[in-house]
């Protein structure tokens, strides 16, 4: 199930929060926490019910292994359970996302032809391995209480979190889940809980969704665009990429709040950096952690001279590149990251010295440049369209693309304010606005976290404005196109 | 403000809100999910996939002209005029067997006063029986009779300002609503002729070889008849069933010609045709044989797509049963036009291009 579906938002998280504060109210908390991992369940398996199996069997034998490492304090036993442990997680993602990655580049490379797989990546498996590979890893330090199956089950399978993270520790989640006091309902966290998701969703359905309709025709056609539409082009999938994710999360955010629970900053208003060292502190700060504190410092971090940190920061970024997706653009944009990390970090005192717009200017279109290869079906297309880039042959705009950004809301208020003539002037309007919209935003805006969300009669209409206008937009009119009749 | 008035405010305003606007499409229904239209209204007839249900679904009609975009030129009014009947025109264009099977399935239990069915049967015999065209997200939710899923008909923006808006703007503008004639008529939209024709398609005359029907052909076209055809036919004996082969040009032939096709599609209309003469409630025809049609090009925008005129005139042929394949004519039929498509001197055609 997705956050922004019909059904999620106007039947199961009503329903999930009045069945959960109503077995609180009666003290049934085994209950409340059944019900909790029940409906998180049914939210995972909504669109795949097999998917049940792969999550289910990962939460039972991690389960398992932490039992043991509370139990038993032997140490070798200890650390081949651990070393089977990861072995487990890893070799599950790895199944399914990455075997077939890993044959087709055998089959190149040895000129073999192994029959791939085309396994179909179950949903959020790189979320909830990495959330169960850091349980494991403080389990086994002995940084865990004991927790039951239940709780545990609820601390992996907490429906706001599963499917795209913020990647939650035990000792963030689960303390605040037993707490007595969170389990009433309150009106002041649920208020909150409604403005930030509400923030969330508009920036998920209004404008990621509406840009990403640009970026889909670009990357459809990248032979065919002229530099001018591979600049708009990246520039949506810039902006596209950080509204999607971080109104994922601020609708998690949000929706963690409705339960009374603080779910850790994941955003830090990341464009708004002026390196790319800052940048890594400011997007998706919780993989990065995870990343900096059981790949990095076990690696030895920066305290064993300048080559091994320089080594093990390219080592933390290309298994971030790795960890988003099975392809070598993935691998590419990740060393990338971790070269220009390397460079800033080598070269600090020459970066200080450069005015701020600079430092911001290199590190966004730094940004821009490597969401291309992100974006991009391979290396090669990749490659194209940044040679689109920096072609400067033809600034030619064609309908098609203009067409993308076009939300019929617009239409209807000029026309409503009698501005049309007006509007016409301007070619391209609406894509014009909506790309300067998503510039305040990033560069402006205060973050969901930075944000006071204060209960006024103008953020309540504030909210149900967005709450509306995005509940509107969740579904479209298909077109069907029939070229040749 | 305290946060327990904020939140009533906010959830109940929310609310109330989406369910104003949802009332807005629910009650004057652009799709006829719910109702035919409300008289004083104007509707336009613009969506087939979001139309033809609930046209289906809520009409007042005892005939129904369905097909692909062969049929999409009928106009109703002509039919009602020589049957006496009162039409509806339902096209889907690139419509495939199954999807117009189930549209007409739908008319029928929807609809007992149902007649007569005019329908075209497209040359994609050898569909899959369950092949659905999956290009786009279908609206399902029009389909189906679930009533939670209509929320995406009720709380969809596009719907409320584009087509439940339009329904309103035309009403004040004394537009009036479509008309079955007019709804989905391309008939002016594109040029005809030679020139035309040639620009929509390749022009190749690399010979393939000749392909024959084999029994894998044959099982899975029985398939496909008993399945999208002939299970409508035989659950409503009472309806008369038109059906129709469309003449599509002799480019088309010329295309099957080369690529190999030709010998087989003709047999596979002959399984169709012994398939579909036993019952009594079906009427066959074939206009393959009015070569004045499919040999002069100017009745074509493409090499399938034939003018208005040639829809009436097919109207006019099946009312007086011209044309119609009957056991005593249709193998003298299927051997002539074979053997006229088989030596057609299609060079020839492209001999005076410019």
């Amino acid at each position: 199930m997705l956050f922004n579906s019909y059904i999620f938002i106007l039947f199961f998280l009503p329903l999930t929060l009045f069945g959960y504060y109503l077995l609180h109210f009666f003290n049934r908390e085994t209950w409340a926490y059944l019900e909790l991992a029940g409906m998180s369940l049914w939210f995972y398996g909504y669109f795949n019910p097999s998917y049940l199996l792969i999550i289910g069997s990962s939460i039972l034998v991690n389960y398992a292994l932490s039992l043991v490492f509370c139990r038993r304090k032997e140490t070798s036993l200890r650390k081949v359970m651990l070393v089977f442990g990861l072995l487990f997680n890893f070799g599950l993602l790895f199944y399914f996302k990455y075997y077939d990655f890993f044959l087709e580049n055998i089959n190149f490379l040895f000129r073999q032809d192994f029959a791939l797989r085309h396994i179909v990546l179950p949903l959020g498996i790189s979320f909830f391995t990495f959330q169960q590979v850091s349980f494991l890893l403080d389990s086994f330090r002995g940084e865990t209480g004991q927790y039951s199956l239940l709780e545990y089950t609820v601390f992996v399978t907490f429906f706001p979190q599963l499917v795209a993270g913020p990647i939650v520790l035990h000792h963030e989640l689960l303390p605040q889940i037993q707490k007595k006091e969170n389990h009433r309902l309150d009106q002041e966290w649920l208020a909150k809980g409604l403005m930030i998701f509400s923030v969330g969703l508009f920036k998920k359905v209004i404008l990621a969704d509406t840009l990403g309709k640009a970026v889909a025709w670009g990357f459809g056609i990248v032979d065919e665009l002229s530099s001018l539409e591979a600049w708009i082009v990246m520039l949506s999938y810039t902006f596209q990429i950080y509204l999607d994710f971080s109104g994922y999360c601020d609708m998690a955010l949000g929706i963690g709040k409705m339960f009374h629970i603080d779910l850790p900053m994941n955003f830090h208003s990341p464009y708004q950096a002026f390196s790319i060292v800052e940048f890594w502190k400011r997007w998706h700060i919780t993989l990065t952690r995870f990343l900096r504190q059981y790949i990095y410092f076990p690696l030895g971090g920066s305290r064993k001279g300048e080559l091994r940190t320089y080594g093990n920061i390219l080592l933390v970024f290309l298994a971030s590149g790795l960890w988003h997706g099975a392809n070598w653009t993935f691998i590419l944009w990740g060393l990338l990251h971790g070269i220009a990390n390397g460079l800033t970090r080598k070269f600090s005192g020459l970066w200080e010295k450069m005015h701020v717009v600079m430092q911001w200017g290199v590190t966004f279109l730094f940004l821009n440049v490597t969401w291309v290869i992100f974006r991009a079906d391979s290396v090669s297309q990749a490659g194209r369209f940044l040679r689109k880039i920096v072609e400067m042959q033809s600034f030619s705009v064609r309908e098609e693309l203009l067409d993308c950004f076009h939300l019929p809301e617009f239409t209807f208020i000029v026309q409503r304010l009698h501005l049309s003539n007006l509007a016409a002037l301007f070619h391209g309007i609406e894509m014009r606005l909506l790309l300067m919209v998503c510039f305040v935003i990033v560069l402006v805006g205060k973050n969901s976290y930075e944000r006071e969300w204060k209960v006024t009669g103008k953020s309540a209409v504030m909210t149900i404005l967005l709450l509306v206008w995005s509940i509107m937009s969740l579904a479209g009119v298909s077109v069907f196109l029939y070229f040749n009749f | 403000m305290d946060a327990k008035l904020w939140n009533g405010i906010t959830i109940g305003g929310t609310c109330a809100v989406l369910m104003l606007l949802g009332l807005c499409t629910a009650v004057i229904d652009p799709f006829f999910h719910y109702h035919k239209p409300l008289s004083g209204l104007s509707y336009p007839l613009n969506h087939q996939r979001y139309q033809n249900d609930g046209i289906l679904r809520n009409f007042d009609y005892d005939a129904i002209l369905i097909g692909t975009s062969m049929t999409e030129n009928f106009k109703a009014s002509e039919f009602d005029q020589l049957w006496g009947a009162s039409s509806v025109k339902v096209p889907f264009n690139g419509g495939h067997y199954k999807e117009i099977d189930q549209a007409v399935r739908q008319g029928l239990a929807c609809n007992p006063r149902v007649k007569y069915v005019l329908r075209c049967l497209d040359y994609y015999f050898l569909d899959d029986k369950d092949f659905i065209r999956t290009d786009v997200d279908f609206p399902t939710y029009l389909y189906n009779d679930n009533p939670f899923d209509d929320v995406h008909y009720l709380l969809n923006k596009e719907i409320l300002l584009q087509y439940t808006k339009q329904v309103i703007t035309n009403t004040h503008a004394g537009v009036p609503s479509d008309s079955f004639d007019a709804y989905s008529n391309w008939n002016l939209k594109f040029p005809f002729g030679k020139e035309a024709v040639f620009d929509s398609y390749i022009y190749d005359t690399t010979r393939y070889f000749m392909e024959e029907m084999t029994e894998e052909d044959r099982s899975r076209l029985q398939d496909n008849l008993e399945q999208n055809v002939l299970r409508t036919v035989r659950e409503y004996p009472e309806v008369t069933f038109y059906f129709f082969f469309p003449p599509y040009s002799i480019c088309e032939w010329e295309r099957y010609f080369y690529s190999g096709q030709l010998e087989k599609m003709r047999e596979l209309e002959e399984v169709v045709i012994e398939t579909l003469l036993p019952f009594e409630n079906v009427q066959l025809y074939g206009f393959l044989d009015c070569y004045d049609i499919t040999c002069n090009l100017d009745n074509y925008k493409d090499t399938a797509h034939y003018g208005e005129w040639i829809n009436s005139q097919i109207l006019q042929w099946i009312y007086q049963g011209e044309h119609r394949l009957t056991w005593e004519n249709y193998q003298a039929y299927l051997m002539e036009t074979r053997e006229f498509y088989r030596t057609f001197p299609y060079e020839e055609l492209h001999d005076e291009l410019p």
